[in-house]
């Protein structure tokens, strides 16, 4: 990388800064001219001095002179203008162009660290210098050139125009310009050292955020907050005091500034009207030499501020680049070439003399020799799992040996590019990673090597995407669109879409992600565009379902929604929506605050009701739960009130004794509604919401329904007949809620629903939804043990020549772990495999076994040729 | 049957007795009121023990039926008695099923919920304390009764 930040500038928007100064230089003789005519106004216009009889031909008056001039004066602010609106546009899209182009250079450059750079730098500290540490070179690469141009070129014409007026007068303005040009850059000086230290005690706030996060666990079970917060406490202190000292410097600096601008003034004063009062100068001489003074501070004064904003952008650019510019990065033609043909890895993966040493210089694997047959199956062993870890890291040429080579079909691998090794050898080991994005995504990682052009398939228009493409262009960064399908099928070794189904459907089986993937789809809402045939299935499940459940050893399951009859087994608010609410005030919490339903519920005369029963909760609730401390866990289990709503609730009920219910503020309504609405009969066992009651909620259901319409967006009314989108695939096939108070229901009914969909064959559909699931940052929704299957089974579907399997599935048990292997051996039948293992019970299921500390093999199941 | 009515019947338990009525109205509202059917079980050997039962109405069977081959029936109990606290005093599994011999109506109240009640309750205590003497009580005299038992047995064996 570049090592000076205007080097960089020039070397990619040179053109771009020519063309800043050319309208910069354009701009100065307006400037010049908007200076000058102000003068022919009081000059010449109202002094009457050299007034012109005719103009271009035309002759004109004193007054049309006047007005002339004026035109002339508003023409030219007006070109003013637009010409400085131009260059700020311009160099406001130059700045961000090569900002996007800065931080694209930078990721492509952590692509290429290698592997044990990420040991010593964290993503804490990673991530704020391609965010916010590039940040302000945007801004200033706009105006590094033409501000510095602008500036001095206006500098330069008022010079002109004061040298003009006098060449001694020029001379006294800029008198003191040589002495800031010495004095202030010593000050700066410290100033950028400060500056220095400041960018890297951010970072390491930034990093210990981080570990913070990764941690938190860590810190709330060994209670170790205080310490926590002392040490942020002190980075921040040591930040406050950095930024303390800067401070006083810069503002030092700036002090200095304005005193000397002021100085100048002073001698004129002092000095010139000295001269007046001799007589050797002329008091106009010396008021034209304080107004020419006055402008000319202004361009000097954003010089100065200029050369410190440079300063300031230089310490930060070097701190950013010098950190993305570790030793030993894969080579770009590594990362980024592209390979058409590729002839797969046939005959054997050989080690000559294969050595490494880490980071301190401690040898781990020494000249190690020996070959690995590809349609075998090899386990791994040696003295300590690191040796392992180590040795199929090689082999997946994720490090660079110290000496020696790893040699695939008798090629040194170090010089093959990772479009032809990733799409050959796979390898899961335990920092594969699980992105936040939906299973199927994660599942399929391994298949998105490049974008297919010709499933013509992107998700923008054709002139958006000409747009976008020109400015990716424009700042070196990838024109491909991620938003298009970029699973390539054909990279599974699938012949077509069908054949490519039935083989995830295979690896979910071999992985037993299926049965995972069908609580999943159960759980969840689904979505039905994605998955069109859902839909319909699941209303058939839903039939087959019903009949079942009448019979009558299920018949107490469930109960059902239906439109006509109240659900004790749903709360208030779900009865009265009785749909899923979809928009902000039918959400269930918010319905006491909702107009239309408040005017429903008066039409049946509900609005007493709800308000008598909200009340009678607040006794009970304040009967039940006030001698419970704050923080007992009943309250949040159990309490209608929070705790923190108690004294507020105690309130209502002592106004409410003195006064009367329909006398309370709206507010107060709302709050004792809310109980009211929270209410599920069946569970509560409060024996409020009683049979008369019911019929008038079923009304209001009913007309709400009415008003609202089937369509609408505010409310998925529950129908039969429909599937419901809001809801999860597993509510859409009971179609009713699980019954209160019958222990066993949920196990009945998921055996239930299990036999239908078994009988219905329509569990593929359920499973791909739940495969939507989203994972969650780096997959902290799913368990380990979830994790680790997701990330072997992507290496499957890869179809590698060579796989390495590197202690991965360690979160199963051990029954679990031995039946998932059998299943990728079967799998892998003639295929490579590698498994550096960590339980020497399952060496017997592979071929051989390699002691990665000599290189010599025992035989298990055959001998080894 | 709503929380009052259950707060009711919790009165009729020795073990509660020393509560007042809100402490019971609020372990109504708090616990798990369930039905289940004749043959349904309440808890299994070996399951965790998260939580214990108050049963209500109707009886159940304390059964070691860990071997399908060999079931044992230990004892019947009816309404008002409070089922699987030795477990959660202890923290260890189940030690017997618990099945449903009729219709049976019960309160499960959380394991964390009732040692709570146990802990900050002296008469509650007391009254554990007592209950459980009792059992012991009733463990030895049938300890002793098998021993005569299995003595007697011997000699008739040995006899002939």
């Amino acid at each position: 990388m570049e090592k000076s930040i205007y080097r960089y500038i020039l070397k990619y928007t040179r053109r771009d800064q020519i063309y800043l100064i050319i309208l910069t230089a354009l701009s100065m003789p307006l400037i010049y001219l908007g200076l000058e005519i102000p003068k022919l106004i009081i000059n010449n216009a109202l002094g009457g001095e050299g007034v012109p009889s005719q103009v271009l031909g035309v002759e004109i008056d004193r007054l049309q002179f006047l007005l002339l001039l004026c035109l002339g004066y508003l023409l030219l602010a007006i070109l003013n203008g637009g010409l400085k609106y131009i260059m700020n546009v311009y160099r406001g899209s130059l700045g961000e162009r090569m900002l996007r182009r800065f931080r694209y250079t930078l990721y492509n450059r952590i692509l290429r660290f290698p592997l044990a750079r990420f040991k010593r730098v964290s993503s804490g500290e990673i991530i704020p210098m391609i965010t916010a540490e590039t940040e302000p070179l945007g801004g200033f690469i706009g105006d590094s050139i033409a501000l510095p141009v602008f500036q001095g070129g206006l500098l330069i014409t008022y010079l002109f125009f004061i040298f003009n007026q006098g060449v001694w007068l020029g001379i006294v303005a800029i008198a003191l310009f040589p002495p800031q040009m010495i004095i202030i850059p010593r000050l700066q000086r410290k100033v950028n050292e400060l500056a220095r230290q400041r960018v890297q005690n951010v970072r390491k706030l930034a990093d210990h955020v981080g570990e913070s996060v990764a941690g938190i666990s860590d810190i709330h079970s060994h209670y170790t907050s205080r310490f926590e917060q002392a040490t942020i406490s002190h980075r921040l202190g040591t930040i406050y005091d950095i930024r303390f000292d800067i401070y006083k410097r810069k503002f030092f600096i700036k002090f200095l500034n304005n005193f000397l601008a002021v100085l100048t003034p002073f001698f004129f004063y002092s000095i010139g009207g000295y001269l007046v009062l001799q007589g050797e100068l002329s008091l106009g001489a010396l008021v034209a030499v304080l107004a020419a003074y006055k402008d000319l501070s202004s361009p000097w004064k954003e010089l100065l501020k200029f050369y410190q904003i440079t300063q300031d952008i230089k310490v930060k650019y070097a701190q950013i680049i010098e950190q993305f510019d570790p030793p030993n990065m894969f080579d770009t033609s590594i990362v980024n070439a592209t390979v058409d043909d590729i002839e797969p890895f046939k005959k054997s993966l050989v080690t000559r003399n294969l050595s490494y040493k880490d980071e301190d210089d401690k040898k781990i694997i020494d000249r190690i020799n020996t070959q690995i047959p590809l349609d075998k199956h090899i386990a791994l062993t040696g003295a300590s799992s690191i040796d392992t870890e180590t040795f199929a890291q090689l082999l997946a040429r994720l490090i660079t040996p110290a000496s020696g080579q790893v040699l695939i079909d008798e090629q040194d691998s170090k010089s093959f590019p990772e479009a032809l090794v990733g799409q050959q050898l796979a390898y899961s080991g335990s920092n594969s990673h699980v992105f936040n994005s939906s299973l199927t995504d994660n599942l399929l990682y391994g298949l998105k090597h490049e974008r297919v052009p010709e499933w013509d398939d992107t998700s923008l228009d054709l002139e958006e995407q000409k747009r976008r493409n020109k400015e990716s262009i424009a700042s070196a960064n990838s024109v491909d669109d991620p938003h298009a399908n970029w699973i390539d099928y054909r990279a599974s070794g699938a012949a077509d879409p069908e054949h490519f189904k039935r083989l995830i459907n295979k690896v979910l089986k071999t992985l037993e992600i299926d049965d995972e993937a069908f609580e999943l789809g159960l759980s969840e809402t689904a979505n039905t565009e994605r998955h069109p045939l859902l839909a319909e299935q699941v209303l058939q499940i839903r039939k087959a379902l019903s009949s079942e459940l009448k019979q009558p050893q299920n018949a107490e399951l469930v109960e059902f929604f239906d439109t006509e009859s109240y659900n004790a087994n749903l709360s208030v608010a779900e009865n009265v929506v009785f749909g899923a609410p979809i928009s902000e005030h039918y959400q269930f919490h918010c319905l006491s605050g909702n107009e239309l339903i408040n005017t429903l519920l008066k039409e049946q005369g509900l609005d007493t009701i709800f308000l008598k029963t909200g009340y009678r909760l607040t006794e009970i609730m304040l009967e039940l739960f006030s001698d419970l401390d704050e923080d007992d866990e009943l309250f949040e289990q159990f309490s209608f009130i929070r705790a923190e709503d108690f004294p507020e609730y105690e309130r209502i009920r002592a106004e409410v004794a003195q006064h009367d219910l329909q006398n309370i503020s709206d507010e107060d309504r709302k709050m004792l509604l809310a109980l009211t609405y929270k209410l599920t009969p069946a569970r509560h066992r409060l024996g409020l919401i009683d049979d008369s009651i019911q019929p008038l909620i079923l009304k209001v259901r009913k007309t709400l329904r009415e008003t609202l319409g089937e369509q609408n967006d505010d409310i998925t009314f529950f129908d039969i007949k429909e599937y419901n989108s809001a809801i999860s695939i597993q509510d859409n096939i009971i179609f009713g809620r699980i019954a209160y108070g019958k222990p066993n229901a949920q196990r009945s009914i998921r055996e239930l629903i299990e036999t239908a969909v078994e009988k219905l064959q329509f569990r593929t559909e359920i499973i791909w939804s739940g495969l939507d699931y989203i994972a969650g940052s780096g997959g902290t929704r799913l368990s380990l043990i979830q994790r680790q299957k997701i990330m072997v089974a992507r290496c499957l579907f890869k179809n590698p020549d060579i796989l390495i399997i590197d202690g991965t599935l360690s979160a199963l048990n051990s029954t679990d772990q031995t039946r998932i292997l059998e299943n990728i051996i079967k799998f892998r039948k003639g295929r490579n495999l590698i498994w550096s293992l960590d339980n020497p019970e399952l060496e017997k299921h592979f071929d051989s076994v390699l002691a990665v500390d000599t290189g010599e093999y025992t035989a298990r199941n055959e001998p080894q040729s | 049957m709503d929380i009052y009515e259950n707060a009711e019947q919790l009165k009729n338990i020795p073990l509660l007795s020393g509560c007042d009525n809100a402490q019971l109205k609020l372990l109504a509202f708090t616990s798990e009121a369930l039905a289940f059917n004749p043959g349904d079980y309440l808890f299994k050997i070996n399951d965790s023990s998260d939580s214990v039962y108050v049963i209500l109405e109707g009886e159940v069977d304390v059964v070691r039926d860990e071997n399908p081959d060999n079931i044992t029936k230990l004892a019947t109990i009816g309404k008002n008695n409070i089922m699987g606290e030795m477990g959660v005093f202890l923290n260890v599994p189940r030690t017997a099923s618990l099945i449903a011999a009729e219709e049976v109506k019960a309160l499960r109240i959380p394991a964390n919920r009732f040692l709570k009640l146990v802990t900050q309750n002296a008469d509650i205590a007391l009254e554990v304390m007592r209950q459980l003497s009792k059992k012991i009580v009733f463990t030895s005299e049938l300890a002793v009764e098998s021993q005569t038992e299995l003595r007697d047995l011997q000699e008739a064996q040995n006899e002939a």
